[in-house]
């Protein structure tokens, strides 16, 4: 099996951005970016968590893996080439982390994946009030909003939202994600504006095929 | 010298085999409350961890995890457990929780991280605005002018670029087929560059409105332009003319 994952992980450790952007721009000459984000990087990230788990990393080594990989996904972002104008859809999406949240990595992950898809994406990073980001979706206007949480210490905070994002007016689609998403059951917050979205191939598919029938609007 | 059990200002407990606290420390239930069981005060995702590695058969251990936000803490608060086994039943564990620096740290890179993010979603927006103006001066290039009832006039203004092109694309089209306009003059005078792939786009918005009956005409071309339209090879049914004067006489003189 491909130990890719790993290796990342360890250069992510050892704060070796170059070499990590390096590894990261070779694979995508062999894989697809969706490959590259679900199979590598994500694992990598779990991987690491593991790790510490074994007692082997601290958690000041899971910040500095985490910076890492920021700047590599930064790094293929600016280096990727844009989505012409022309070919843009007219989607509008706005991603944001919760508030006190400090998980952010998956999410830039799928601010990528929206732009790759031809989506115009707002990414306001982790850790945004409420307000902020209400200020910011009045102006937008976006058709999706993905919010994101790691903890399980955010679901109430998840509830409000929703429930506040619920009464815009031009009804968008509400995306929750997250490690919250694929650990937890969420299926309560379900319904026809909002969707819980469990990891990035789940969104990939939603892209593909859209909601899946789980989401029957008549039962 | 004797031996001081248990009076240092830090959260200490003793626990048996099954996590139960048999005793804690005062500090303990000033900072962290009264349990009943250890793993009560950890974060779930800690859990897993301490599970693994606080049992008889790892008789001393020191490692990290995170308590549930207590106090004023909203968030997971990274601390040291250092276990010890006395026997195989009882175990004593003190909880140091992280230094106050690293987790400034922490929170300046956080501030630095989201500046930046600042900064970047600013110059989203910039840019996103210079688009839409590059794109309201595509439009605003290539204006159909109906010079008769039959005869109309496209001055086409700077750069040829695929981008403009396809922008002016449709409403050409759709402009051609209202009136009885059957006659479209290209006016080049203001063009700058005809680039590669723009001129391309140009071509096939020619021959489609030829296909819909217009005759066009290209006018004014330049010399250092007449490389490129040569190479590009328009259709040959297009009409050339010096000058938008001698266009318009001949065309709009009834």
């Amino acid at each position: 099996m491909d130990r890719h994952h790993e290796h990342l992980a360890h250069l992510f450790l050892n704060g070796d951005e170059e070499e990590a952007v390096e590894y990261t721009k070779q694979l995508l000459n062999k894989y697809p970016r969706a490959y590259l984000y679900e199979d590598i990087l994500t694992p990598a990230m779990y991987y690491i968590g593991e790790l510490w788990e074994k007692n082997e990393i601290s958690v000041a080594d899971e910040h500095l893996a985490t910076a890492i990989c920021d700047f590599v996904l930064s790094k293929l972002d600016a280096d990727s080439s844009v989505v012409k104008r022309r070919n843009q859809k007219k989607y509008k999406v706005i991603l944001f982390g919760v508030e006190e949240e400090q998980h952010y990595i998956g999410l830039k992950m799928v601010a990528d994946t929206f732009k790759d898809q031809g989506w115009r994406v707002r990414y306001l990073g982790p850790d945004l009030s409420i307000e902020h980001s209400l200020v910011q979706i009045e102006k937008y206007r976006p058709d999706v909003i993905g919010i994101s949480a790691a903890l399980s210490y955010r679901l109430s905070t998840i509830k409000k939202l929703i429930e506040r994002f619920r009464h815009l007016e031009w009804q968008p689609l509400i995306m929750v994600g997250g490690r919250m998403a694929s650990q937890f059951d969420l299926g309560a917050f379900e319904s026809k504006q909002v969707m819980v979205v469990r990891d990035l191939g789940h969104l990939h598919q939603w892209f593909k095929e859209g909601r899946d029938e789980a989401i029957n609007e008549t039962s | 010298m004797k031996r001081v059990e248990r009076s240092f200002p830090l959260p200490h407990f003793t626990i048996n085999k099954n996590f139960m606290i048999q005793t804690h420390s005062e500090e303990s239930e000033k900072k962290l409350g009264v349990r009943e069981h250890l793993l009560d005060f950890f974060d779930e995702e800690s859990v897993v961890k301490i599970r693994k590695w606080v049992t008889p058969e790892v008789q001393k251990v020191t490692l990290e995890a995170h308590l549930k936000p207590y106090g004023e803490k909203n968030a997971p608060v990274p601390c040291d457990l250092h276990v010890k086994w006395d026997n195989d039943l009882h175990a004593e564990v003190l909880i140091l929780t992280k230094d106050e620096q690293m987790e400034k740290v922490t929170k300046t890179m956080d501030q630095l991280r989201s500046r930046l993010n600042d900064t970047n979603f600013q110059l989203l927006e910039e840019k996103e605005k210079l688009e839409e103006a590059i794109q309201h001066a595509n439009h605003l290039s290539a204006p159909f002018i109906s010079l008769t009832s039959n005869t109309a006039l496209v001055p086409l203004f700077g750069d040829i670029t695929e981008e403009k092109m396809y922008t002016v694309e449709s409403q050409l089209l759709h402009s051609s087929q209202q009136g009885d306009i059957d006659q479209i003059l290209f006016d080049f005078t203001a063009v700058g560059t005809l680039e590669r792939e723009g001129a391309q786009v140009l071509k096939n918005i020619m021959t489609s409105l030829n296909y819909m009956g217009s005759h066009i005409s290209i006018v004014g071309v330049r010399p250092e332009q007449v490389k490129n339209i040569q190479a590009m090879q328009f259709p040959p049914q297009i009409q050339y003319i010096n000058t938008l004067q001698q266009a318009i006489k001949k065309y709009c003189s009834e």
